[in-house]
């Protein structure tokens, strides 16, 4: 049996929640999931593979994007499953000691703004110096502009992110500030993706 | 092209540098002083250019007072800052 989930004009998270939702129900051969924008297709696209879900194809299809998986690519073996999530999360299983950074505005502190977008700026590029860098860094709010075209951390970060550091973007603050098509580093991530992370085991680091 | 570095004696004085030195269309970073360095101010700016005498011509015109300078040198990794004038 094969489902539809059309996710056009959902916003952030919901497309997720409609894949989630469906996986729990089962009961398909084959799901598809309509989206029209970058940052669900990411999104979604990250879900199901994080749900098992290896193989997951992409149709472009004008603006939008259709996202096909089947049922009988479920990887219900346990050990394959821990492969996948070594492939797809190599930071988190190679340096599992680190801890994961939040980071919630493009400014270090409150007083003055110029002094804490510098201080913001000399702290990444600190992280890129120091031999214990966290294992993550979230990027929320205004954060996000320190992840797009023209910020003076670029360049730090794509260091840190050659490290293995994973580093998640929040889309619906890149939606907002109208930045998805600036963004340089990092991978779009959603509420759900941030919640799991700032609530797993790794001890969390509020700037 | 050589890496180096211009300590200052506030903070105020290195993001004006940082400002002026811009201008110079270089690659310039304004880091926290490293730790091998003592300096009044945390800032410090790491800069890449060919020519140091045309960066502190370019402080001086614009009446910003350094306090030093060093080169640095990368070797496996380890960084190593040399006092220069």
């Amino acid at each position: 049996m094969k489902k539809l989930i059309d996710a056009r004009g959902l916003d952030c998270p919901q497309p997720v929640i409609a894949t989630k939702k469906v996986l729990e129900e089962g009961d398909f051969n084959r799901l598809e999931i309509l989206v029209d924008n970058k940052a669900a297709r990411e999104n979604v696209s990250r879900y199901l593979k994080k749900s098992g879900y290896e193989q997951v194809n992409i149709k472009i299809e004008g603006e939008n994007f259709r996202l096909i998986v089947e049922s009988n690519s479920v990887k219900d073996d346990i050990d394959n499953r821990v492969e996948t999530d070594q492939k797809e999360y190599p930071d988190q299983v190679n340096n599992v000691a680190g801890k994961t950074l939040f980071i919630g505005s493009n400014r270090m502190g409150s007083g003055s703004d110029e002094l804490g977008e510098k201080l913001m700026t000399a702290f990444l590029y600190t992280l890129t110096e120091i031999n214990t860098p966290p294992t993550c860094i979230i990027f929320m709010n205004s954060g996000v502009y320190l992840c797009v075209e023209g910020s003076d951390s670029l360049d730090n970060l794509i260091k840190l992110n050659n490290k293995n550091i994973e580093i998640l973007v929040c889309g619906t603050c890149l939606n907002f500030f109208d930045l998805t098509d600036k963004l340089r580093v990092g991978k779009i991530s959603n509420m759900y993706d941030i919640v799991e992370h700032l609530l797993g085991s790794e001890p969390v680091l509020s700037i | 092209m050589e890496n180096f570095i211009i300590t200052f004696y506030s903070t105020h004085l290195a993001l004006k540098a940082e400002k002026v030195l811009n201008k110079m269309v270089m690659k310039i970073d304004l880091i926290p002083t490293p730790r091998e360095i003592s300096s009044e101010c945390g800032f410090t700016l790491l800069i890449h250019h060919d020519n140091r005498k045309a960066i502190t011509d370019q402080l001086t015109e614009n009446e910003i007072v350094y306090d030093e300078m060093y080169i640095m040198t990368e070797i496996n990794g380890a960084k190593k800052y040399e006092k220069t004038d």
